[in-house]
């Protein structure tokens, strides 16, 4: 054991691409494969790619729509004690509660909310905040933020095999595949 | 309305015996014509303009619709309403076709045959259990203090004794003509813009500009799919750039001098965005419908995508926001200042059926859409769609009736009556179809040559960066 390299465990394979079409056809075959634990990289938004990769419909509109319901009837609720039950203020001759005077206070609770549950949905979702990831410090990787396009298979997918991967994504086209570690 | 649907979207198979596709039109009209006639025959005149109205309104904000689609492509070059532009066109160039169906509201705008009784199925006694009603109600909204100013008044008035101008501010115009003083207050102090040759000056003019805009703009489309010059989609840019201020004018004059105009009295500034909302909502679930049509059973099959349908209903979802964001600030304005001569409007429409018809529209026209459509993917489930689109057309008919029948029938009588509003869609929707048909086959079905066409088709075309790439 002469390398640290040695004591490495593999976190996948990156495959390097150089047009959105490239890898939105990587993809595709990524996916059909049946491929669960992989995702594609790039430095803007391709669109198509969520069907490319077989994607479903985000759960975090499910966070947003209860967050948000939520912030609708706690907006009502506290305009309701606050103004008609703890201290009532009549106003004009008006009830001292109605929902209509009542729904744009409790309309921009719902959008609050809302966004608070999307941001926060969304942070669990994708198991964020953390520190470090192991494709970071490939220095390849970099580009990615500028104009080349990854697949990225992780090792823990059951269907990962190195070698049967990597002929996997020589086939799609990649003229650089890689081995990343953890 | 859903019968001008299927008219208009089975068209698309030539082949496949077209006579039957003209013929459904022609009964729709036959029908109409018929129940136009039983009206009259019955003595529901009245009833029969303001269903005429409805009905003209209706079709009118599914044209005005997608004539705005039309001008949002050219403004923002948008890619996803390529395939289905052509459709946005021809509705739109109905527009100047409209101007023949206007032309009955026009001739008898001034004319006074409206009875508030004859209709109703209410009796004397009953109607003003009702104005006590109302009144009480109002005493409600304001305090104690009931003063039902010019506007109520005067209108009463006018209702009580014979019948009433169509638009009865051009009767109070009249009276004031002949005699000199008026008592209408509202129509006095607005009589700059409540003139009848003004008025009729506007609505020519409407007519004529949406029929040059319309016209041109898919005369230079249509120019394009011969050519495929990239030149007249310059010329449509700098005409929607125009077209865009033209169209917010005219659909607000259209809304204001047609429907509102019935109630002149009343104030909203926010009634022709109001209108504008409901138009482009109603419009773009047709367009959806004749779009899905054709895509499953025409020429539209490789060309309208799965997401064109669903970018179709995300503007569709986006309005259905936006009305209601619309409706809710004017009642909520409205309910806030309470002041009489704005709430009566809303008194008006809280009476009777016309309580329920608001309910219907707040849930129709917004909660069950919203919450339907609120996921993803259902927005390309065909079957939830054309559940929507039926809710919508008729959702937006009550909005109508919302907006034109508590005049004439402020309690009951609607209902008993509604077959003649049927009959009037049917006349209508027969007119249209069959011009919309007629435009259909004769154009090629879709924007062939347009710049985005092929990107909008998912067709990838190489940038010459990447062509030199993939090259070495």
């Amino acid at each position: 054991m002469d390398s640290l390299d040695d004591y490495q465990i593999p976190y996948g394979l990156m495959a390097e691409f150089d047009t959105p079409a490239g890898v939105m056809h990587a993809a595709e075959k990524v996916r059909d494969e049946g491929f669960t634990r992989w995702d594609v990289h790039t430095p803007f938004p391709v669109h198509g790619m969520d069907d490319a990769m077989g994607l479903k419909n985000s759960q975090v509109g499910w966070f947003t729509f209860f967050c948000g319901l939520c912030g609708f009837f706690g907006g009502m609720l506290m305009i309701w004690y606050m103004n008609a039950y703890d201290y009532g203020i009549p106003v004009g001759g008006k009830p001292n509660f109605s929902p209509f005077a009542s729904f744009p206070v409790a309309y921009e609770m719902t959008i609050l909310s809302g966004a608070f549950g999307s941001l926060l949905g969304m942070l669990y979702l994708n198991r964020l905040p953390r520190l470090h990831h192991p494709l970071l410090k490939n220095m390849r990787f970099a580009d990615v933020t500028h104009d080349k396009f990854f697949v990225v298979i992780e090792a823990d997918d059951p269907k990962y095999d190195e070698e049967e991967t990597r002929k996997l994504l020589k086939k799609t086209g990649s003229k650089h595949i890689e081995l990343v570690n953890e | 309305m859903t019968a001008k649907k299927k008219a208009s979207t089975k068209k698309p198979e030539p082949e496949t015996g077209l006579s039957a596709w003209v013929k459904l039109p022609l009964a729709l009209i036959l029908i109409g014509v018929v129940i136009a006639i039983v009206a009259i025959a019955i003595g529901e005149k009245t009833h029969l303009a303001h269903a005429w109205l409805v009905s003209f309104m209706f079709y009118l904000s599914i044209c005005l619709g997608g004539f705005f689609l039309v001008l949002l492509h050219y403004l923002l070059d948008t890619h996803w309403i390529v395939p289905i532009r052509r459709i946005a066109e021809h509705l739109a160039s109905l527009l100047p076709l409209l101007a023949v169906l206007f032309v009955p509201i026009a001739i008898y705008s001034g004319s006074e045959f409206v009875t508030i009784s004859s209709g109703a199925e209410a009796s004397e006694q009953e109607k003003k259990n009702n104005a006590i009603k109302a009144e009480k109600k109002a005493a409600e909204v304001h305090g104690e203090k009931v003063v039902f100013k010019d506007g109520q008044a005067d209108h009463d008035a006018h209702s009580s004794d014979g019948p009433r101008a169509f638009y009865s501010w051009m009767q109070s115009e009249k009276d004031y003509k002949e005699t000199g003083e008026t008592h209408d207050h509202a129509w006095y102090a607005k009589r700059a813009y409540l003139s009848t040759g003004f008025w009729h000056i506007r609505w020519v003019l409407c007519f004529v500009i949406w029929g040059v805009f319309t016209w041109l703009m898919r005369k230079h489309s249509l120019a394009q799919d011969s050519d495929g010059d990239a030149k007249w989609t310059g010329y449509n840019r700098k005409l929607a750039a125009a077209g865009i201020f033209v169209f917010a004018a005219t659909l607000t004059i259209g809304a204001i001098d047609w429907m509102k105009g019935l109630e002149h009295q009343w104030f909203s500034t926010m009634y022709g965005v109001y209108y504008f909302a409901g138009s482009v909502w109603v419009s773009l679930i047709t367009i959806y419908v004749i779009a899905l049509r054709l895509k499953t059973h025409g020429p539209l099959k490789d060309v309208v995508q799965k997401k064109t349908l669903k970018d179709n209903a995300t503007l569709f979802f986006a309005f259905t926001v936006f009305y209601a964001y619309i409706h809710f600030s004017q009642y909520f304005l409205i309910w806030n200042a309470s002041i009489p001569e704005e709430t009566f409007w809303y008194v008006k429409r809280e009476q009777g059926p016309w309580w329920w018809v608001g309910m219907l529209i707040i849930f129709g026209h917004f909660f069950v859409p919203f919450l339907a459509l609120l996921r993803q993917d259902v927005k390309v489930r065909s079957e939830v769609m054309i559940t929507v689109a039926v809710l919508a057309w008729f959702i937006h008919f009550c909005d109508m009736s919302y907006n034109i029948m508590p005049l004439i029938h402020e309690s009951s009588g609607w209902m008993k009556l509604i077959w003649i509003d049927l009959g009037c869609l049917l006349f209508m929707g027969g007119c249209l179809s069959i011009a919309f048909i007629y435009f259909f086959k004769k154009h090629p079905p879709y924007p062939q040559r347009d710049p985005r066409i092929a990107e909008t088709m998912g067709v990838y075309i190489k940038l010459h960066s990447e062509a030199k790439v993939a090259g070495k």
